[in-house]
């Protein structure tokens, strides 16, 4: 558990110091899709994830949408 | 159920928000694991679509058709009698438990099964003066052996006015009801018919995003899950009183009947050149079953002549095994939970990740992709990905 | 071409005398009243665009239809494209053109200069000037924004 207030204050310190304020007008390479977090396709981002999610026992971390389905 | 790999239909809530667009994708995957284990065939559609400035709803729909067989510990003396599906190459059943059998006819091996599933998901985003955006969604799942009902719910907030920061905050309910079939009668206080079984799962997330500068930005997310009732697979076996060339019996698992887990992300996106973008995240996972896991993921992506982009990633998975959880047949007793899921084990996982998206016109994109799973448990899957995507 | 470099310096030059972004009220400088042709007396509506905000693709097809509506002696819609890459913006305007969604003038600005000046703090954003003096500004995405324009405009007469 000690581990996730460190992580979190690490990467808090960390990108405080290189913050910049970017314009509206800046955000060209931000609204790519290549930049998106669900990457390009959105359902396949998510098919991934439900196959890890039945093979795997762990869960959560991406959004809180996504319905059940019978994999544990 | 456990053996399926039932894929939810799915939207990430953030994506489709801050991201609004009209269009429809239509994607087909096929999975396919080693062993002659579970192959699924997955086609789906997803629809988005923006009304006015203020409102976008997304639609998707997912058709999960699964076959093939999985690992479980079974009677192999079991005579079939029971109305469950069987393995005519094994004579083994899912359904083939017993108590005080032959020890020596206690086997490990596949277990065949068929099903189909059927899943559907709405989220409505509304955005407000300020743009800060409220998207409330529900979804529903059938099988033959699962039915789920799920509604969320996430808040995002712009904290400054150059939209350069967020947080945004999200909860999730979902009921799910699980057919227990009894077949073995006698067995596992069974009396032959099946029982249906509920359970529930509340997610919470809190998530923190910052544009770093004009090329890159990051997220943080703490996560917290608690899942009450019914969490066994009913369908999965262990063996208790092993007795060497003596008796054993060969009954249902028995996992606890609550599970919190609680965890954090991190990610972070930085075009590093015109046509070179790199994606970096971090998971990691507990819960007081013992598991603990870190997620580990990379994409690179690669965009050529304005038309195509090329991705390849590396994702890496390491988690420790539920304290109920052994793999040896002769291990159970009297401990009170057990359960011999693999997934439950100790285990490393890669996946390699590859795919192809090309722009055929400023309307309609096309998409391939081939990806790799392999775990330390000795499971490989090949899954593919191919669709189109129109916009309008 | 030396024209255009004296251009692009004295506003470099003059964006200095302006750290803060315009506010209603605020009188634009005049190399910028110059540089983006707003020195008539008429009511000028300003719309800042980019081919890659998503907000401005689905507005300027409205705008458009408020412009076929508009005395345009009296009023005069400009566009402001701040496409980095001006061959990228020009083929947005062109696409929007043959699907007769654009039908006002437009300002390349790949250098951002017009835009740092006027610092909205979204996108798209609309200002409405009038003799140099900010009389309104519209921020960000705004359902049935041709309604909207016809009526500030009928209201400013």
């Amino acid at each position: 558990m000690k581990i996730v207030p460190l992580v979190a204050l690490l990467t808090t310190l960390f990108f405080s110091g290189c913050i910049k304020d970017v314009k509206p007008w800046e955000k060209e390479i931000l609204a790519k899709k290549t930049m998106k977090e669900s990457g390009i396709n959105p359902i396949n981002k998510q098919f991934e994830e439900h196959i890890y999610f039945s093979k795997e026992a762990s869960k959560g971390g991406g959004g809180v949408a996504g319905g059940g389905c019978g994999c544990n | 159920m456990q053996l399926k790999i039932s894929l939810a239909v799915a939207t990430l809530l953030s994506t489709m928000a801050l991201n609004a667009e009209d269009y429809v994708t239509v994607q087909y995957l096929q999975y396919n694991e080693n062993k002659d284990r579970t192959d699924v065939s997955a086609p789906s559609i997803m629809i988005n679509k923006d009304f006015g400035t203020d409102y976008t709803l997304n639609a998707s729909l997912v058709v999960d058709v699964v076959s093939g067989a999985s690992q479980n510990y079974y009677d192999e003396s079991y005579d079939g009698t029971s109305s469950a599906s069987s393995d005519t190459s094994s004579g083994a059943s899912a359904f083939a438990r017993g108590l005080e059998i032959k020890a020596s006819d206690v086997e490990y091996g596949n277990t065949q099964y068929d099903d189909k599933r059927v899943a559907g998901s709405l989220l409505l985003t509304k955005r407000f003066e300020n743009r800060d955006e409220l998207t409330v969604g529900v979804s529903r799942s059938n099988e033959s052996d699962f039915y789920s009902t799920e509604a969320s719910a996430e808040y995002m907030h712009w904290l400054d006015s150059s939209k350069n920061q967020s947080v945004a905050f999200g909860v999730s309910y979902q009921v799910n009801q699980i057919l227990k079939y009894c077949n073995s009668v006698g067995v596992d206080g069974c009396s032959g018919a099946s029982q249906a079984m509920d359970a529930t799962a509340f997610n919470a997330q809190v998530s923190f995003s910052q544009n770093i500068d004009s090329s890159s930005n990051a997220k943080i997310a703490l996560f917290f899950s608690n899942d009450d009732g019914y969490l066994d697979n009913p369908y999965l076996n262990v063996v208790r009183n092993y007795k060497a060339d003596s008796s054993a019996d060969v009954v249902g698992e028995n996992r606890p009947d609550s599970k919190i887990a609680y965890g954090l992300t991190l990610k972070y996106a930085n075009a590093l050149s015109d046509t070179l973008t790199l994606h970096l995240g971090y998971r990691y996972y507990s819960d007081d079953w013992g598991i603990d896991s870190h997620t580990l993921d990379t994409d690179i992506l690669y965009e050529f002549d304005d038309d195509w982009i090329f991705k390849v990633g590396l994702r890496g998975y390491i988690q420790t095994e539920a304290d109920f959880f052994s793999g040896y047949k002769d291990y159970f007793t009297d401990e009170v939970y057990a359960s011999s899921d693999q997934r439950l084990s100790g285990f490393n996982a890669l996946t390699y990740k590859s795919s192809i998206d090309y722009k055929i016109n400023d309307e309609v994109n096309i998409n391939f992709g081939a990806n790799y799973y392999t775990q330390s448990t000795g499971l490989d899957a090949l899954y593919f990905v191919s669709g189109f995507t129109y916009g309008f | 071409m030396m024209n255009k470099i004296l251009k692009i310096t004295t506003i470099s030059l003059l964006l200095f005398s302006n750290i803060y972004a315009y506010e209603k009220g605020d009188t634009i400088s005049d190399a910028i009243a110059s540089h983006i042709q707003v020195t008539q007396d008429k009511l000028y509506i300003i719309d800042f665009f980019a081919s890659w905000c998503g907000s401005c693709k689905k507005e300027i097809p409205l705008i458009s239809l408020a412009n076929q509506k508009i005395d345009t002696t009296k009023v005069e819609i400009i566009g402001i494209d701040v496409d980095k890459k001006v061959a990228q913006g020009i083929k947005f305007q062109n696409k929007l053109k043959k699907d007769n969604h654009l039908n006002f003038r437009v300002i390349n600005d790949p250098q951002n200069l017009v835009i740092a000046d006027f610092a909205p703090i979204g996108m798209p954003t609309l200002y409405y000037i009038k003799n140099k003096k900010i009389v309104k500004i519209i921020t960000g995405a705004v359902d049935n924004i041709d309604k909207v324009i016809l009526q500030d405009i009928k209201e400013m007469r």
